[in-house]
């Protein structure tokens, strides 16, 4: 039998928390469990990051983390609130159902499924990368951990079809690469300023999210209607 | 500490005239107000060099003279701007089209740290900051959607991710240097980082699906502006790695790169009808000859294509400032200085005399049709395109139902006209007298 110790058991620990939280994010469509997995990535990824900085550092990146799920929480729930509102303004059954459907199938392009089958492949991928090369020294559970996080942020960038879960599928991304760029790098300064990148990421995205669609005047000055 | 005093300018000034958006006239004279300053500070500021977390921020003459040439760029679209809603009945989103100055002048504070740092990480990193900052100008299409501007945000994060990659295989191979897999990886993550935020052919992709939901003036910014940042910081990449350059095909991607971007480019505008997608697309053909001037390797046309950037990034400027108007000023007086304005605009894009550009490009050109002849008949048949196109799109404005203007109205075209002739004047003057662009390209 093989035998673990302590700190094999915490890098297996974060590792399955990094794989199912990111999982959440690919496979639940409900904002809130998304949120949720998101931040429990981010305690992940410095659970991650910590073999290579300093644990204080290390946490600064579980602060960033939370101030951009704070960030997109409050655009989430905007945007809740306004599915409300048109559900409330729905006249019939009908609408209602239109307006239902609307709200969630704005989330992603593909339906579980086809996400399932994707994650799985995105899974396969990574586990075969990671196992069949090395990359600047990096150790090989943080080289997982990172490559893990890349697919799945790529992953739900190319099927979101919300601005918003696209924010989650970058933050996933960025997190992959900062564990990439600092187990390589090494320099705190960029480390603080990916940090900060992070947080002004979710704001410009949350900022796309809530502004109202281009009126069909500039449309037809910019000569896409004639 | 004038250079971290003039990014604290830029961000007052940014959020001063965001602030004022609703009153035009003020705004303006906001924006104008804060382009003199910011000017007179980028022109005083000390050479000496300042410290920054055991980095320094250094500006010297060639730095110095770059970043006042993109920041003239930068001041003639901050003060076109807001001449979009002087019309009695324009719509409430003329306001934020009013507001487009405050994210150029916003997103220039980084760009002044990405070209005066003294490490490349650190200007990647603040290049792709101000790239961020200016996606805040953008307008979506479709409310809560992905457009062009979350695509472009992924593929910044991919680019700046594979670029400081790119710079760790760089500080490592002089340490095994028998290894040359790590000068390959390097190159291709250079070239991929830097095609992708350059959009260099065939990685453009995403330019078009960005400018629908930008204005051209956004539009002229991030290609006139922004890249001539990304493509400082790659010269000053491929000047402290000399040996990359001897031991990778990087020079030879530039090149075929280059013919292609700008073939590419010519052929996209040519057929484009949206005015913000053909502002990004003939954008892409002195890109294009930019990318083969640094990709010869000889002083010469290397300092050609650093004029060329500039004077891509003031005639884009005019160019943009044209559709600006004719979008916003359908008056006889509007239409013809839109048109105008393209068209000098358009000719000092190709590198037509005695525009700044003719110097530049004649010095590439005579490097390229001596060692690469079919390459040259490509930049050749690309720039006659290019003046098609622009001919084309002036006499579509000419051509255009004219309305009734208004008093308003009339005092922004005044306005306009100004920056307009002001641009142009600096156009042709750099063109007889290209000893103005010594001190950039000396080094």
């Amino acid at each position: 039998m093989i035998a673990l110790d302590s700190a094999q058991i915490v890098t297996a620990a974060v590792l399955f928390g990094l794989v199912v939280s990111s999982a959440c994010i690919v496979l639940f469509i409900d904002w809130r469990v998304a949120l949720f997995a998101l931040l429990a990535q981010y305690i992940c990824a410095a659970g991650l990051l910590s073999q290579v900085v300093a644990l204080p550092h290390a946490l600064i990146r579980v602060l960033s983390g939370a101030f951009a799920t704070a960030i997109l929480y409050f655009t989430f729930r905007r945007a809740q609130e306004n599915f409300w509102r048109d559900l409330a303004q729905a006249e019939d059954d009908a609408a209602r159902l239109v307006v239902t459907r609307s709200y969630y199938w704005q989330v992603f392009v593909i339906g579980v499924p086809f996400r399932v089958l994707a994650l799985a492949l995105a899974a396969v991928g990574t586990i075969g990368v990671a196992a069949s090369i090395t990359f600047l020294d990096i150790p090989p559970d943080g080289l997982f951990g990172a490559l893990w996080l890349v697919a799945t942020g790529v992953l739900v960038a190319i099927l979101s079809r919300a601005v918003l879960r696209l924010c989650l599928g970058i933050l996933l991304l960025t997190s992959g690469l900062v564990i990439l760029e600092i187990a390589t790098e090494g320099s705190l300064l960029l480390y603080g300023l990916v940090n900060i990148a992070d947080v002004l990421l979710a704001l410009v995205l949350a900022h796309l999210a809530a502004l109202p669609a281009a009126p069909g005047v500039w449309r037809r000055r910019r000569g896409e209607v004639q | 500490m004038s250079i971290v005093l003039t990014m604290g300018a830029c961000v007052v000034a940014g959020i001063v005239v965001r602030a004022l958006c609703r009153w035009p006239r003020a705004c303006w004279l906001a924006a104008f107000v804060s382009v003199v300053l910011i000017g007179a500070l980028l022109i005083f500021a000390p050479a000496a060099s300042l410290s920054f977390f055991g980095r320094a921020l250094a500006l010297d003459v060639a730095t110095r003279a770059f970043l006042l040439a993109l920041f003239f760029a930068t001041s003639a679209l901050a003060l076109l701007a807001p001449l979009a809603s002087a019309r009695p009945h324009a719509s409430p989103t003329n306001a934020l089209t009013d507001a487009h100055g405050a994210f150029f002048l916003l997103a220039f504070a980084p760009f002044i740290a990405a070209v005066t740092l003294d490490s490349f990480p650190l200007a990647v990193f603040a290049w792709a900051m101000g790239l961020g900052v200016l996606m805040l100008s953008a307008r979506p299409q479709s409310e809560g959607r992905v457009g062009g501007t979350a695509q472009f945000l992924l593929l910044m994060v991919l680019a700046s991710a594979s670029l400081l990659l790119a710079n760790r295989f760089l500080e490592v191979y002089p340490l095994t240097p028998e290894n040359l897999d790590l000068v390959r990886a390097a190159a291709i993550f250079l070239a991929l980082g830097f095609g992708v935020l350059l959009a260099l052919a065939p990685l453009h992709f995403w330019l078009g699906p960005l400018a629908d939901e930008w204005s051209p003036l956004g539009v002229a910014f991030l290609v006139g502006v922004a890249q001539a940042v990304g493509v400082w910081v790659l010269w000053q990449q491929m000047n402290a790695a000399l040996w990359l350059t001897l031991r990778s095909p990087l020079l030879s991607a530039l090149l075929v790169g280059g013919g292609l971007t700008a073939l590419v480019g010519a052929l996209l505008a040519l057929a484009e009808r949206r005015d913000a997608r053909a502002l990004a697309y003939l954008a892409m053909v002195p890109l294009g000859l930019v990318g083969v001037g640094m990709g010869t390797g000889a002083p010469l046309p290397l300092a050609g294509a650093l004029v060329a950037l500039v004077s891509r990034a003031w005639s884009v400027a005019l160019i943009a400032g044209g559709m600006h108007f004719a979008r916003h000023h359908p008056a006889r007086h509007g239409q013809l200085v839109s048109a105008g304005a393209l068209l000098v605009g358009g000719l000092a894009l190709v590198g037509l005399g005695p525009f700044a550009g003719f110097v530049a490009y004649d010095a590439i050109a005579r490097a390229v049709s001596a060692s690469h002849p079919a390459l040259f008949v490509v930049l050749v048949a690309a720039h006659a395109l290019a003046l098609v196109t622009i001919v084309r799109r002036a006499w579509r404005i000419i051509s255009a139902p004219v309305e009734s203007d208004s008093r308003a109205e009339r005092v922004a075209l005044v306005a306009g006209v100004g920056v307009v002739i002001f641009v142009s004047a600096m156009l042709i003057g750099a063109g007889i007298f290209p000893q103005m662009f010594e001190a950039m390209v000396k080094r």
